[in-house]
C-alpha cells in the first residue's frame, strides 16, 4: 500500500484556506452591507440601504455610511438618513452572539427627506401596514352649518295641523249626520203649535160651564204632562248637542292652535344650534392630531419588537436545512444586543438638534436598566427650543412602561391649512406656537397621553365660498381671533383609543354666533310660519265655517226648549188663574143644594 | 495549461484502491450531510486532502449525501434536539457554550449536532460496506459495464481520447 499521508494535500489545504480568507477579507464589507440591508429590511417591512459599510478586525468596529432607512408608510420618503455611523464592538463577545457597543456616534441625520427610488419591498403583507394611517398633512373640512331649504322641510315633515283638521272635519260630517237622523225624532215647531192649540182650547172651557172647567182642568194636567214630557226629550237632546259642540269645537281649536306648534317643533329640529360649533376645533385639527398620533404608535409598534429579547420558547420551531440553536446558561449574561450610548446629531431643515439615546439593549432585564433618550435644541430658524425625553422601560417585558415628554417654544408657525373645506376654508397665515406632550403607555397597551398648543400672535384666514351668512360671521370670528389653546387627551388602549379635542376657540365661536345664531332663527322661524300658514289657513278657516250647521241646530233646540218652558208655565197658571178645582166642587155642591 | 490540467486529473483519479475510494465517501459523506458551511468542514477537507483518498469519489459523495441530508434533516434536527437536552450532557455544553471558539462551530444548532453524530456514527460501518461493495464491483459488475453501449460511447468519444493522452502526459 502506499504511504497514507499526502503532503502537496496540506500545501493545498493551507492554499485554499488562505485563498478563502483572502477573499473574505476583500468582500467581508460588502457581506457586512448586505446582512444589515437584508436584517434591516425583514425588520422594518422596508428598503433599508447603505452606500458603503467599512469593517475593521483590529479593533472590531464598523463604519457606515450613507444610510437610508425607508418610511414604510410612505415609499418614496426616508424615515431617516445618516450620513455616517461609527462604532467599535467587544470581540471577545462577539464569538458568543453578543454585540454589546459603549458608544455609537450618527452624525448628519436627517428626517423624512426624498428618496430617487421606491423603499418599498414586493412582498408586503396585505392590511399589516400599521404605518398606512391617515397622513398627519389631511386637513378636515367644517360644514354642515347651513339651513336647509323650507319647501324641503315640509316636504319631509308632516305637519300635525293638517292631520288635526282632517280629524276635526271628519268629526264634524260625523256629528252632522247624527243629529240630522236625531233631530227627526225631536219634537219640532208642530208639536209646539200643537201645544199652543190645545192650550188655547183649555183656556176657552175655563169661559164655560162648570163642569166644562173641571174637564178643562183635567185637559190641562195632560197638556202640562205632554208639554213636560217634550221638554225633558229637548232638553236632553240640547245638552248632548252642547256637549258634542263643545267636543268638536275644542277639536278644531286644537287645529286651530297647531301651526303654533308645529313651528316650535320644526324649528327646534332644523334651527342652526350652537352644539355644531361645540367641537370646531376638533373639526378643524382632529384629523391632524389623529394623523400625528397614530403615525407615532406605528413607529413606536415598529421599534417595539427591537426591545423584546429572543428568549428560547419551550419547543423551538426548527427552519428546514437550518435547524433551531438551542441556548445553555451563561456565565456572564449579556444582552444580544447592547449599545450603552447612541450620540446623534439630527439635520433638519431649521439647524441641527442634539441629543443621546441611552442603554439601548435587547433584554433590558438583564441590562437592569430602561432606555431613555433626550434630545434638544436651541437656536432653530423657526424654533426658540426644543427638547424630547423619554423613557422605554421594558425591564419586566410583561409591564413595560414607555414615556415620552415634548416641549417645544416659540415655533413660528407659516402658512398652515387648517380646513380646505368649500363652507369654510381655515388657515393660519402666522402665528407663535408653544406645544407640550406628555405621553404614557404602560402594561397591555393602556395609553394615556396629553397635550396643549398655545397659538399666539396668529394671523388667521377664514372665508367660505358659500352664500351662507353664519359661515361668514364664523369665518370673521375665526379671522379676528389673535390667540387660542387646543387641548388634546388620547385614552385607551394603542390599537382602539379615543382622541378627545377641545379648544376656547369653541367657546369665542359660540359667542359670537350668538346673536347671528338669534337673528338667524328669528328669520327661519318667520319663513316656517308664513309657509305653514300658507298651508293650513283654507283648511282651519272652513272648520269654523262647517261647525255653524250644528250651531244653529244648537240654537233651534234651544229656543224650543225655551217656548215649551213659556207653554208649560202657562199650562201650570191655568188652574191659579182660575178657581181652583176643589172650589168649584164646593160652589157646584152649593149651587146642587140650593135647588134641591 | 493542458499540463495542469492533466496534473489535477491526475490527481483527482489516482488513489483508486477500494479503502482509498470507501474512505473519500465516508469523508464525502460526512461534508455532505452536514451543513456545509460548518466549521468542522474545514478538518474534513483537510483529512481529504491530507490523506491519500481518491478526491473525485470525496466530491461524489459531497453531492450526493447533501442531496441525502435534505430529506433528513427533520431527523437529524429531532436527533440533534435530543442530544443537546441530554441532562448528562448538560455540563459539557454549557461549558462549550461559554467558550467562544467552541461556540464558532454551532454545536448548539439540532442540525449541525444531529448530522455530525449520525455521520460520525455511520462513518466506520459505512466505509467497511463501501469497501465490500466496491471489491464486489470490479470482481463481478466491472466487465459487464465496460461492454455496454453507454461505456462504449463514452471510452470511443473524443473527450475520453484526449483525457487517456493527458493521463499519459502526466505520468512522464
Amino acid at each position: 500500500m502506499k504511504k497514507w499521508v499526502r503532503w502537496e494535500g496540506l500545501i493545498a489545504f493551507v492554499v485554499i484556506m488562505g485563498a478563502g480568507a483572502a477573499l473574505w477579507l476583500l468582500t467581508a464589507d460588502r457581506l457586512v452591507e448586505h446582512a444589515i440591508e437584508s436584517v434591516g429590511t425583514t425588520a422594518l417591512g422596508a428598503r433599508v440601504d447603505i452606500k458603503e459599510a467599512d469593517l475593521t478586525l483590529m479593533p472590531l468596529g464598523l463604519t457606515i455610511t450613507g444610510l437610508e432607512v425607508t418610511d414604510p408608510g410612505e415609499p418614496m420618503t426616508n424615515l431617516m438618513e445618516a450620513e455616517r455611523i461609527a462604532f467599535l464592538m467587544d470581540s471577545g463577545r462577539i464569538l458568543l452572539g453578543k454585540v454589546l457597543i459603549n458608544e455609537i456616534s450618527a452624525e448628519g441625520i436627517r428626517l423624512g427627506t426624498k428618496r430617487r427610488t421606491s423603499g418599498a419591498i414586493a412582498t408586503e403583507p396585505e392590511d399589516k401596514n400599521p404605518m398606512q394611517s391617515p397622513s398627519a398633512d389631511e386637513t378636515s373640512g367644517v360644514g354642515g352649518l347651513s339651513v336647509p331649504d323650507i319647501d324641503e322641510i315640509l316636504g319631509r315633515e308632516e305637519l300635525d295641523t293638517l292631520k288635526l283638521a282632517e280629524a276635526a272635519e271628519t268629526d264634524i260630517k260625523q256629528k252632522e249626520t247624527h243629529w240630522d237622523a236625531r233631530i227627526k225624532t225631536l219634537p219640532d215647531g208642530g208639536t209646539i203649535r200643537e201645544f199652543e192649540s190645545r192650550y188655547k182650547k183649555i183656556e176657552k172651557r175655563f169661559k164655560g160651564s162648570t163642569s166644562e172647567k173641571l174637564a178643562a182642568i183635567k185637559e190641562a194636567e195632560g197638556l202640562k204632562k205632554d208639554i213636560k214630557t217634550a221638554r225633558d226629550t229637548l232638553k236632553a237632546a240640547s245638552a248632548d248637542l252642547e256637549a258634542d259642540y263643545k267636543t268638536l269645537s275644542s277639536g278644531i281649536n286644537m287645529a286651530i292652535t297647531a301651526p303654533e306648534r308645529d313651528i316650535r317643533r320644526l324649528k327646534d329640529k332644523y334651527q342652526i344650534s350652537s352644539k355644531g360649533l361645540d367641537n370646531a376645533s376638533a373639526l378643524l385639527l382632529g384629523q391632524r392630531i389623529n394623523g400625528y398620533l397614530a403615525r407615532a404608535i406605528s413607529i413606536y409598534e415598529r421599534l417595539k419588537p427591537l426591545m423584546q429579547s429572543g428568549r428560547d420558547e419551550d419547543e423551538p420551531t426548527p427552519e428546514r436545512g437550518k435547524g433551531a440553536d438551542l441556548t445553555f446558561r451563561e456565565y456572564h449574561l449579556a444582552p444580544t444586543f447592547w449599545a450603552r450610548t447612541i450620540r446623534a446629531s439630527v439635520q433638519t431643515s431649521q439647524g441641527p438638534i442634539e441629543g443621546a439615546l441611552n442603554e439601548l439593549s435587547s433584554d433590558q432585564g438583564i441590562t437592569g436598566m430602561p432606555a431613555t433618550f433626550e434630545f434638544s435644541s436651541r437656536g432653530l430658524k423657526k424654533t426658540r427650543s426644543l427638547r424630547i425625553t423619554g423613557t422605554l422601560d421594558h425591564r419586566t417585558p410583561e409591564a413595560p412602561e414607555d414615556r415620552l415628554d415634548i416641549s417645544i417654544e416659540g415655533r413660528r408657525l407659516e402658512n398652515m391649512i387648517l380646513s380646505d373645506s368649500e363652507d369654510l376654508a381655515v388657515s393660519i397665515k402666522d402665528a407663535m406656537a408653544d406645544l407640550t406632550v406628555n405621553a404614557r403607555l404602560v402594561r397591555r397597551g393602556a395609553i394615556d397621553a396629553r397635550a396643549r398648543l398655545a397659538i399666539g400672535s396668529a394671523d388667521i384666514e377664514a372665508s367660505t365660498a358659500t352664500d351662507n351668512a353664519m359661515m361668514e360671521a364664523i369665518g370673521a370670528t375665526l379671522s379676528s381671533m389673535d390667540e387660542f389653546s387646543v387641548r388634546m387627551k388620547a385614552t385607551g388602549t394603542i390599537d382602539d383609543y379615543d382622541l378627545s379635542i377641545s379648544s376656547d376657540m369653541d367657546n369665542a365661536l359660540r359667542a359670537a354666533a350668538k346673536d347671528m345664531l338669534r337673528q338667524e332663527g328669528e328669520k327661519f322661524e318667520d319663513r316656517l310660519r308664513a309657509a305653514i300658514k300658507d298651508r293650513t289657513d283654507k283648511r282651519l278657516s272652513s272648520l269654523t265655517a262647517k261647525l255653524k250647521g250644528l250651531d244653529d241646530q244648537r240654537a233651534s233646540l234651544g229656543g224650543q226648549s225655551d217656548q215649551l218652558d213659556t207653554l208649560l208655565k202657562n199650562a201650570s197658571n191655568i188652574k191659579a188663574s182660575h178657581q181652583t178645582e176643589d172650589k168649584l166642587k164646593k160652589k157646584l155642591n152649593n149651587t146642587l143644594k140650593k135647588l134641591l | 495549461m493542458l499540463r495542469m490540467l492533466a496534473k489535477l486529473l491526475k490527481a483527482l483519479n489516482s488513489e483508486t484502491e477500494p479503502g482509498q475510494i470507501s474512505l473519500a465517501l465516508c469523508l464525502g459523506m460526512v461534508a455532505g450531510l452536514t451543513p456545509l458551511m460548518s466549521p468542522h468542514n474545514l478538518i474534513v477537507l483537510l483529512l481529504a486532502l491530507v490523506i491519500r483518498v481518491n478526491l473525485s469519489a470525496f466530491m461524489l459523495g459531497l453531492a450526493f449525501f447533501s442531496g441525502v441530508a435534505y430529506m433528513l434533516d427533520p431527523a437529524f434536527h429531532a436527533m440533534g434536539l435530543r442530544i443537546l437536552r441530554a441532562g448528562a450532557l448538560e455540563a459539557i455544553f454549557t461549558d462549550m457554550y461559554n467558550n467562544p471558539f467552541l461556540r464558532l462551530t454551532r454545536f448548539n444548532n439540532t442540525i449541525v449536532m444531529g448530522s455530525l453524530m449520525a455521520s460520525v456514527a455511520a462513518f466506520i460501518p459505512m466505509a467497511m460496506i463501501l469497501n465490500i461493495l466496491i471489491r464486489r464491483y470490479r470482481q463481478h459488475v466491472l466487465a459487464w459495464v465496460q461492454k455496454t453501449r453507454l461505456a462504449q460511447m463514452i471510452t470511443g468519444s473524443k473527450l475520453y481520447d484526449i483525457y487517456q493522452k493527458i493521463s499519459l502526459l502526466g505520468d512522464r
